[in-house]
């Protein structure tokens, strides 16, 4: 598994959850990212485990949805309980609501551990190699954004250690404030100096952007405009106009940025693992077609059992293709 | 090379000029010397010949640098990156990706050499710097020093013509520091490349510098040949003082030139300066830390006592920093004990015990903790329940009042370590553990600090320090513990650790042997000596 692949997995994996909330298919996705969970944690390829705060974060997500969307969502046909007429929370609370708010907590959650992996798999001179070299911007971006959370852990663990070493524990409010700043200040301070190298170290050196460059740029901007005016207007053939627009400027970034994903290693388990993907997004395609698949499952207003499509299952089942692809040390 | 025109700029926020240089120009393979005070502008001289002033830091910038006839103001860093080689104050700030050899990759492969040129510079500057064994570790393995060196050999990946250097040697090791001060020497020697170098420490630099350029308050306040300016520097180096203090003229400026000089005279030892050991107040029994498979810390077995001043030396990478931090319960311990203050870390009154120490990390900036340093200061003494004359001696002794109402952010490295000293020293800690304190640090500042832990040391405070400054160590040190292979290879007085080591050896115990380990003891003896050394 190279950088490239990691990401076509991390925006496959959100694109195919958010999509739905057919229970069938989020727990299938669910067993899959935490199959690739385990596989990285074991085999740690950078060296790094698997960050635990996802999988907290993720628990408290789930209990948060689901609570809120009960208290809030007052719809549904199997009502398990009725609140006094207080305001936004009053009125009944349904079971239809409360299925509905765990379904979306656990499409979240499972997306947060599945993005939440790139911090231990993807490597970031393979990200950075990914960035079109014009895109100096983008690049410092991605290396503060890549850098951003171990920064923020050592800031935290220092100014936690600073604090108790200085007696200040005691005054949580001291306590909280001192940690944001320590914090804030660290990450200001590290995105500073990473701007900073990127520059030094010559990213985007003597690329004076060209004239492909700026039309490129132009079309993707007209072309974002165009499409949001047609889908205002309702036009489709001003929507099409737009996306082709879209398309061209999208176009010009990957072809830019190709180099890059050549320059990353290929071994025959990466091919196959970018095979895979791809017939995985083919089924998504597929099944977004098909309606018996159900991916557009609702549980209001009234509560019915799911549709299943084996194709749209074996597909969300299939995310756990890189747990192996995994090879232990780096590779 | 190098040609600086009415240059005069000034930071946004700031309210004056930190850098205002009427002409001053460096020629091809010439390695000059960038001295002063801290705060005095080198690092923006630095950051104006690589094109980040204006570029990157904005701010108000007139007048002309021209670098390899690029004229800067046309020319954004990465523009100059083929031609010039930057590596600035904080090397933990400088690594962006997430193995050594990427890193120092990472500029060649942006400049568009071929994959083959591109292993064969890598492997070149990883062998230049010693640091081959590194090729496929985690950065964030690594210990400051060791970044310190990944940091040079990605700018020397790059083979620049011009090496613009702030502080490069801060957190290295006396070996290797000399091994990349030897690498500099055959850079301009042999490939005549230009190198200038900003630097606290100057005493392992006259002799191999061409040229040296002394600033002040953002001005040049001299500039010319080591041997004439060497003496015009506001705070000069131990070599000058002892020049000035023996009527040499010019001054030595090597400690070859020193012996020369003083002949096959030989010295009466002084005594040992100090005498240490109160009651126990720190135990560490058979201490053994690891990361990940890495052993760091192997059978340590240390006692520290009241009223001593112990100093922990070793390469980089050889556990220092564990050490202490193993000894403050900040860093887990995988097999062995530790008593501070006779107690456990995981005890409830163990971390009650931590607010009677004093400590200053490696990276400074994370014990400022406010949103300015008055601030800072002031819940020092009030958690340390002291006066506010606390603060003031403080103030004073790290000159810290212009930066009361600085932010933290704003200060520089040499700024931050000052101001991380003074929170940390406030009031009267019985434990003071101080991990590379002297990094920034101008040689005025250095001084004020030895005497004041020597004086604590006096009052019955126990000090630890950590350091690859063994200059400062000698000063300051009645015990000194050598660690290598990842235990203590050497514990005793420093006259006999360091005055007989080949490596950790202070200046003046080069000159006039293992007994004399800083300027005071030569006077000292000097001062019975008749007739006078000429």
């Amino acid at each position: 598994m190279n950088g490239a692949l990691w990401l076509a997995w991390a925006t496959l994996m959100a694109l195919a959850i958010s999509v739905t909330r057919n229970p069938f298919y989020l727990a299938l996705a669910l067993l899959a990212v935490l199959t690739v969970r385990t596989a990285v944690d074991t085999t740690r390829p950078l060296g790094r485990a698997a960050p635990r705060f996802a999988v907290l974060a993720a628990l408290v997500l789930i209990g948060w949805s689901t609570v809120v969307n009960v208290l809030l969502a007052h719809v549904g046909d199997r009502v398990i309980t009725r609140l006094p007429p207080w305001p936004v929370v009053g009125g009944p609370l349904t079971f239809n609501a409360l299925l509905y708010g765990a379904l979306t907590g656990i499409a979240l959650a499972t997306v947060l551990i599945g993005i939440s992996l790139l911090h231990a798999v993807l490597d970031r001179h393979e990200a950075l190699r990914l960035v079109p070299r014009r895109q100096r911007v983008l690049a410092t971006t991605l290396a503060i954004a890549l850098n951003a959370l171990p920064t923020f852990a050592a800031a935290a663990r220092d100014a936690e250690e600073a604090i108790r070493l200085r007696g200040l524990a005691q005054q949580p409010l001291v306590h909280l404030r001192m940690l944001i700043n320590a914090v804030l200040v660290r990450g200001m301070d590290y995105s500073v100096a990473v701007a900073e190298t990127l520059e030094v170290r010559g990213f985007a050196a003597a690329s004076r952007r060209s004239q492909r460059t700026r039309l490129g740029s132009l079309a993707f901007l007209a072309g974002g405009v165009i499409a949001i005016g047609g889908s205002i207007a309702g036009s489709g053939i001003i929507l099409a106009l737009g996306l082709s627009g879209l398309a061209v400027g999208l176009a010009g970034a990957a072809f830019s940025a190709l180099p890059g994903v050549r320059a990353l290693p290929w071994p025959w388990s990466a091919r196959v693992t970018a095979l895979l993907l791809g017939l995985i997004a083919a089924g998504f395609v597929w099944a977004l077609r098909d309606p018996a698949a159900d991916l557009t499952y609702s549980p209001y207003p009234t509560l019915h059992w799911p549709g299943f499509s084996l194709l749209a299952g074996a597909s969300y089942l299939l995310l756990a293709a890189p747990a192996f692809a995994l090879r232990g040390g780096r590779s | 090379m190098i040609e600086v025109i009415e240059l005069r700029y000034q930071y946004p926020a700031s309210q004056s000029p930190a850098l205002i240089a009427p002409h001053w120009f460096v020629g091809e393979g010439e390695f000059v010397l960038l001295a002063g005070t801290t705060g005095s502008g080198k690092t923006t001289l630095l950051r104006s010949l690589v094109s980040l002033v204006p570029h990157f830091y904005g701010g108000w910038f007139g007048g002309r640098v021209v670098i390899g006839g690029r004229d800067t103001r046309s020319h954004r860093p990465a523009d100059l990156a083929d031609l010039v080689g930057y590596v600035s104050q904080e090397p933990e700030a400088q690594t962006l990706l997430d193995r050594v050899a990427d890193e120092v990759a990472f500029a060649l492969e942006n400049l568009g050499y071929s994959a083959g040129a591109v292993a064969a510079r890598v492997e070149e500057a990883l062998d230049l710097l010693g640091i081959a064994h590194l090729r496929e570790r985690p950065i964030e393995s690594l210990s400051g020093g060791e970044r310190q060196r990944v940091t040079l050999a990605a700018a020397l990946a790059l083979r620049p013509r011009v090496l613009l250097l702030d502080e490069p040697t801060s957190q290295l090791d006396p070996w290797a520091a000399e091994s990349v001060l030897e690498v500099l020497r055959r850079l301009v020697d042999e490939l005549g490349v230009t190198v200038i170098l900003a630097e606290h420490r100057l005493d392992r630099l006259l002799g191999s510098a061409t040229r040296l350029t002394v600033l002040e308050k953002g001005q040049l306040l001299a500039d010319g040949p080591p041997v004439e300016t060497a003496a015009l520097l506001p705070d000069p180096p131990v070599l000058v003082q002892l020049s000035q203090a023996l009527g040499w003229s010019p001054p030595a400026l090597t400690v070859a030139d020193a012996k020369r000089r003083l002949g096959r005279h030989t010295f009466p030892s002084r005594a040992k300066r100090y005498v240490a050991g109160g009651e126990v107040v720190l135990t560490l029994e058979g201490v053994t830390c690891q990361r990940g498979d890495r052993v760091v810390l192997r059978d340590i077995d240390v006692v520290f006592r009241r009223g001593s001043v112990t100093v922990i030396v070793g390469r980089n990478g050889a556990g220092k920093t564990t050490l202490v931090r193993a000894a403050l319960g900040l860093e887990p311990v995988q097999r062995g004990r530790v008593r501070l203050f006779g107690y456990k870390p995981g005890e409830p009154a163990f971390r009650q015990q931590l607010r009677r120490v004093a400590y200053v990390p490696q990276f400074p900036g994370a014990l400022l903790l406010a949103t300015r340093l008055a601030d800072d200061l002031e819940l020092a003494r009030r958690s340390r329940e002291c006066a506010h004359d606390a603060v003031q001696a403080m103030v004073d002794m790290f000159e810290l009042a212009p930066l009361l109402s600085a932010h933290p952010f704003d200060l520089s490295s040499g700024e931050r370590q000052r101001a991380a000293l003074a929170v940390a020293l406030i009031g009267t800690p019985d434990l003071i553990v101080l991990d590379e304190p002297t990094r920034g640090l101008n040689l005025a500042v250095k001084r004020r600090l030895v005497k004041e832990l020597r004086q604590r040391a006096a009052r019955g405070a126990t000090v630890i320090i950590t350091t690859h400054d063994v200059d400062f160590a000698a000063a300051v040190a009645d015990r000194i513990l050598l660690l290598g292979n990842s235990t203590i290879i050497a514990e005793g007085a420093p006259e006999q650790v360091l005055g007989e080591s080949f490596a950790y050896a202070p200046l003046i115990s080069r000159i006039f042997g293992p007994a004399f380990l800083d300027l005071e003891d030569v006077l000292h003896v000097l001062a019975a000596v008749s007739p006078p050394l000429d």
